[in-house]
């Protein structure tokens, strides 16, 4: 049997851009996507002479109150706050706060 | 890769004496003329006029010296320029030049050659060697120079390790929970009184980290008002 076909050719093409954009909720694409998050409980200053006299057992201050949220990070950037909480032998944060 | 090093006037004076304390024993063991010399910092043009090279036992050119050596030095040594005295007036100053370069054996060599030793930098040196109104012009290997230049006599302060230099260099740490995986669904819905569960064991020491980079475990606890940690282990 004969099949006849013939080359596709692509048109040129060129952006025209026109009113209108993506559905506001164009994150529902994804949603089923995990991404790695994680939880910083507070920060400390250290020069590199007192990094370098660390010792175990050694004691250091963060510089966050013991009242203060702890900071929830997706790519280095805070994305919700909250506090932290145990729940069944494991930490848990119970959110406080998230962007609007 | 060519060294970029300025001669100071105290470098070219000891040059100077260098060759002339040479010259003036090589004068009294043969010339009949004496030779005067000058060492400076030559200009661009001299390099055009050299056509000798002196070599050393190794085939390093230490100079090239200008065409007229021989009638110069026969007139040092024999009083006459004639060409008969050419080859003994070549060994004689092969002996100067030998002692001058420190080196075993020097060799006079005719080369049709260009030498790229005047650069911005170089230490390239310009030898004028005199007797009475003739002269030649030698210019010295700008890598003879750099190996030769006096030691120096200042001492620099000492160099500091990198360490030390890092010192004061501040960092601000973090104190993480283990990383933890979470649908984008589950963040696209959090609320005020949601709880995120971790994996993250309670007894379990949190980590010290810098830009993501764990360097030690720590225990959580607190100080006075400030949340604190203790180091329990280096990674």
């Amino acid at each position: 049997m004969n099949i006849s076909v013939k080359k596709v050719v692509l048109a040129e093409q060129q952006s025209q851009i026109e009113p209108g954009a993506i559905n506001k909720n164009y994150l529902g694409l994804v949603n089923n996507i995990e991404v790695q998050c994680t939880v910083r409980i507070g920060t400390l200053n250290l020069t590199i002479a007192q990094l370098r006299e660390l010792k175990l057992g050694q004691a250091l201050h963060l510089c966050e109150h013991t009242d203060e949220p702890v900071d929830i990070l997706l790519h280095n950037k805070i994305i919700a706050r909250g506090e932290l909480m145990s729940h069944e032998q494991h930490f848990a944060v119970q959110i406080t706060e998230v962007c609007c | 890769m060519k060294p970029y090093r300025l001669i100071n006037t105290l470098e070219l004076n000891q040059f100077n004496t260098n060759f002339f304390n040479t010259i003036d024993y090589w004068n009294q063991q043969y010339s009949l003329h004496p030779l005067t010399l000058n060492v400076s910092i030559p200009t661009k043009e001299f390099i055009k006029t050299q056509t000798w090279f002196v070599e050393d036992n190794q085939g390093q050119l230490l100079a090239c010296i200008s065409n007229d050596v021989h009638q110069f030095l026969n007139y040092s040594l024999f009083g006459e320029e004639d060409s008969c005295f050419n080859s003994c007036s070549e060994e004689l100053f092969m002996l100067l030049l030998s002692q001058a370069f420190n080196t075993d054996f020097c060799l006079l060599n005719k080369i049709n050659k260009e030498v790229d030793w005047l650069y911005p930098g170089s230490t390239c040196l310009l030898v004028h060697l005199y007797c009475n109104a003739s002269s030649i012009s030698m210019l010295l290997n700008p890598d003879w120079v750099y190996q030769n230049l006096p030691l120096a006599t200042k001492t620099n302060p000492g160099i500091t390790p990198l360490e030390d230099g890092l010192a004061e260099k501040s960092l601000i740490l973090s104190l993480e929970l283990s990383s933890m995986s979470i649908p984008i669904k589950q963040l696209m819905d959090l609320q005020i009184g949601d709880v995120i569960a971790t994996d993250h064991g309670c007894s379990r020491p949190m980590q010290l980290a810098h830009k993501r980079k764990t360097f030690a475990t720590a225990e959580l606890g607190k100080t006075l008002e400030n949340k604190s940690v203790i180091i329990k282990e280096f990674v």
